[in-house]
């Protein structure tokens, strides 16, 4: 199935940059209902790797499940999710975890934001 | 040179894809099935997991995450680089922080990188197959480099890369060997530093003209100089230029020593022929101013006579050097103990050298025995002895040593054999090496005095023995001349020949047939015969000595006829003689006996006398040949 209309009206472009998205899978709605199914099933695992990490003052652990969280939502072309995922990558790496928490509970929202503004855009595109 | 494997660009890039975050790995694999549905993409997500396929399974291509559960970073891409570099290209995918390891891992053999969330299936695609052809044409280039490689390094020839002064970029082993020196000392230097003079010239002219050809001498120490035959490429790469090398010192040196061969003959062919006629003319004037000593009342007659004679004696002396070193000498080859030679000789050398030179003589046994011609050899040490004396003139140690000598690696200009050297050393002044190749030539001296004919005589003689001469010298450092002669090992030797008796008178009344082309010398011959009570009849050559001796009922006891005449030659008078008067003896004059002569047998059945000769030493011949056939009837 490939989408060969704009799409993306009504989605926060800081959420998901659609175009973009849509021409990097080229039009495959298959292919990125895979992705995203996959993606819902992983992230909430991710998320708690990450903040067992910060608990235990675990840099490399953040550092290490900050990147692989980055390199999914990158894929997913999150642009503000991606952006909270680097700088927890970052915090990882330069060993300060100060404020990694709220970041964390910052990137869960938006990551359930991102997973929220994909289904719909699917279901919607399946729909039509 | 390139080597292309054409097999790998027809067929679709069988993929490995190593990656743990799933999401990407469904992208990535989604994208090339969408793109390229028959291209087969397996997934790992480990290193654990992908090393083992990499060793069982041949990819053409590995895409590739640096930081997996098991490995990250560079070390991920060393270690799938050393299992899988041989056969796939490796494309790394890079997040948009890791961007410059991702160029550090190109650097150091991936291929190609894509930066994560940046690519799309057309993009991955193109990259894949990029990074396929991109690893072919290396491997070609790898392939086709070693072969090149391969080539250079094994190549008989030496093989030179040059900068535009000359500098070497690269050298193969073989020109390493050529210039005499270890490969970091060539490499780096200026190779003309290593020719000579005529080369810089020469240099330049082959970086305006582009390519050439030509010999030079490289210049190597301990004077072992090599000639190199040069075959030049200018700008082969813009800057560098190639010189293909080939030693041609040891073919150089054989022609050489070919042309130096060819020379030698030569001039012995002139020396021996100018010697024949010389000789021929010595006849006359000897036979009759003999003549005129044995006719001559006044006392001051004969010793007019006796001047011209003794001056004929000296002129004869020098022609036989010449005939000796034409080969040109008729010799009687007996086997001979050089040890003998030297003894006889001893007494003659110790005063020939003075009390300033002490005179060491070395034998070692056991000695085998040679074939020569006993006063040519004793020609040879007296020659070699007294250019010894003369090389040191305030004194010094003379060495003079006799050994079996089988040929061997070490002189291989000698033909292979078994040899008794004879080496004469001494300590005097050396000889220059530019002056080496002339020292067998006749008439070539360093003396004021010198005749130029010594060392040539030795030359000849020992050419015509079957030997070979050579020479070791340097400035300063004396000279060691070594003659070698084929040694004979299964034949006894016989005592050393005795002088032999002559007749106590010359007298007789027996009929002789004088054949000689030379007027003056055959009517010398036959009135000194005459006076002596012959008979004798003179013919001019042996056409017309065969009508005399038809004519003539009565016996011949002696024909009496030089070899090379015009109309019939001696040798056929010769035959004619044997058969039609088997009694009447034989005695053959010449100037000089050539080869051809010698191997049809003339000389060996019968009786002969060098030109020049002295009517003395001719009366005692005939003589003696006469009173033989008398005992022998």
């Amino acid at each position: 199935m490939r989408w060969d209309r704009p799409a993306g009206e009504g989605t926060s472009s800081e959420i998901l940059d659609w175009p973009s998205l849509r021409s990097r899978v080229g039009g495959d709605l298959g292919l990125l209902r895979e992705m995203v199914v996959i993606f819902a099933a992983e992230y909430r695992l991710m998320l708690e790797q990450l903040e067992t990490a910060i608990e235990r003052g675990e840099a490399s652990g953040v550092e290490k499940m900050a990147h692989k969280l980055k390199g999914s939502l990158v894929q997913f072309s999150a642009g503000a999710a991606t952006e909270t995922a680097r700088r927890l990558e970052n915090l990882g790496k330069t060993n300060a975890l100060e404020g990694a928490g709220a970041a964390v509970r910052g990137l869960r929202r938006e990551i359930e934001e991102l997973i929220g503004a994909l289904n719909a855009l699917l279901s919607r595109r399946v729909n039509e | 040179m390139a080597i292309l494997d054409t097999a790998a660009h027809l067929t679709l890039p069988k993929v490995l894809l190593i990656e743990d975050n799933p999401v990407d790995a469904r992208f990535v694999s989604g994208l090339l099935q969408a793109q390229s549905p028959q291209l087969e993409c397996r997934h790992v997500s480990s290193l654990a997991e992908a090393l083992p396929l990499l060793e069982a399974e041949t990819f053409d291509a590995v895409l590739l995450d640096l930081n997996l559960e098991d490995s990250t970073g560079y070390e991920t891409f060393a270690a799938v680089h050393r299992a899988a570099a041989a056969a796939a290209s490796i494309l790394v995918l890079s997040g948009s922080d890791d961007e410059e390891l991702a160029i550090r891992t190109v650097r150091e053999g991936a291929q190609d990188y894509l930066v994560k969330g940046s690519f799309d299936g057309g993009l991955l695609l193109r990259s894949l197959r990029y990074a396929v052809e991109r690893k072919h044409s290396e491997e070609a280039l790898r392939k086709s480099e070693a072969t090149v490689r391969a080539v250079f390094e094994g190549s008989l020839d030496g093989i030179v890369i040059m900068e535009d002064h000359g500098i070497c970029l690269e050298a193969n082993s073989a020109a390493v060997a050529m210039f005499c020196c270890a490969r970091e000392e060539l490499v780096g230097r200026n190779i003309l530093e290593f020719f000579g003079k005529d080369f810089s010239a020469e240099w330049m002219r082959l970086r305006v003209s582009g390519s050439g050809r030509g010999q030079f001498w490289v210049l190597c120490p301990a004077g072992a100089n090599r000639l190199l035959d040069c075959s030049f490429k200018t700008n082969i790469l813009s800057g560098q230029h190639l010189a293909v090398l080939r030693d041609i010192t040891d073919q150089h040196n054989l022609e050489e020593q070919l042309r130096q061969s060819q020379k030698m003959e030569a001039v012995g062919r002139l020396a021996g022929g100018v010697a024949h006629d010389f000789n021929n003319i010595l006849g006359v004037i000897s036979g009759h101013a003999e003549l005129m000593q044995l006719q001559a009342i006044a006392p001051e007659q004969r010793s007019k006579a006796a001047k011209i004679l003794a001056a004929t004696d000296k002129a004869s002396s020098l022609t036989r050097q010449l005939l000796a070193f034409g080969r040109r000498q008729v010799v009687t080859p007996e086997l001979i103990d050089l040890r003998d030679v030297l003894g006889e000789l001893n007494t003659m050398i110790s005063s020939l050298m003075g009390a300033e030179t002490q005179v060491v003589l070395r034998a070692r046994d056991p000695l085998g025995l040679v074939r020569a011609d006993q006063s040519q050899l004793e020609q040879v040490i007296l020659n070699l002895t007294t250019n010894a004396r003369e090389a040191m003139p305030h004194g010094g140690t003379m060495t003079i040593a006799l050994e079996n000598h089988t040929t061997g690696s070490d002189d291989a200009e000698l033909p292979q054999g078994e040899y008794v050297r004879l080496s004469i050393s001494d300590t005097g002044c050396g000889i220059p090496a530019e002056l080496v190749p002339q020292i067998f030539e006749p008439f070539f001296t360093t003396k004021k005095t010198g005749s130029g004919l010594g060392l040539s005589t030795v030359y000849g003689i020992v050419k015509q023995s079957g030997g070979f001469v050579t020479l070791q010298s340097a400035p300063g450092q004396g000279a060691t001349f070594k003659v070698y002669l084929p040694r004979v090992l299964d034949e006894v030797p016989r005592p050393v020949r005795g002088e032999e008796a002559a007749p106590a008178h010359f007298d007789g009344s027996e009929t002789i047939l004088v054949v000689d082309d030379e007027d003056e010398l055959r009517d010398a011959v036959a009135e000194y015969l005459e006076g002596r009570g012959y008979n004798v009849f003179r013919a001019k050559n042996g056409q017309e000595a065969v009508l005399l001796a038809e004519k003539w009922q009565r016996k011949i006891s002696l024909l009496i006829s030089d070899v090379i005449m015009p109309k019939m030659s001696g040798r056929m008078l010769v035959d004619y003689m044997r058969k039609s008067r088997p009694e009447t003896a034989v005695l053959v004059i010449s100037g000089y006996a050539d080869d051809e002569t010698l191997r049809r047998g003339l000389i060996k059945t019968a009786s002969f006398l060098q030109k020049p000769f002295t009517l003395q030493m001719l009366g005692a011949k005939v003589r003696e040949l006469l009173d033989e056939r008398k005992v022998g009837r």
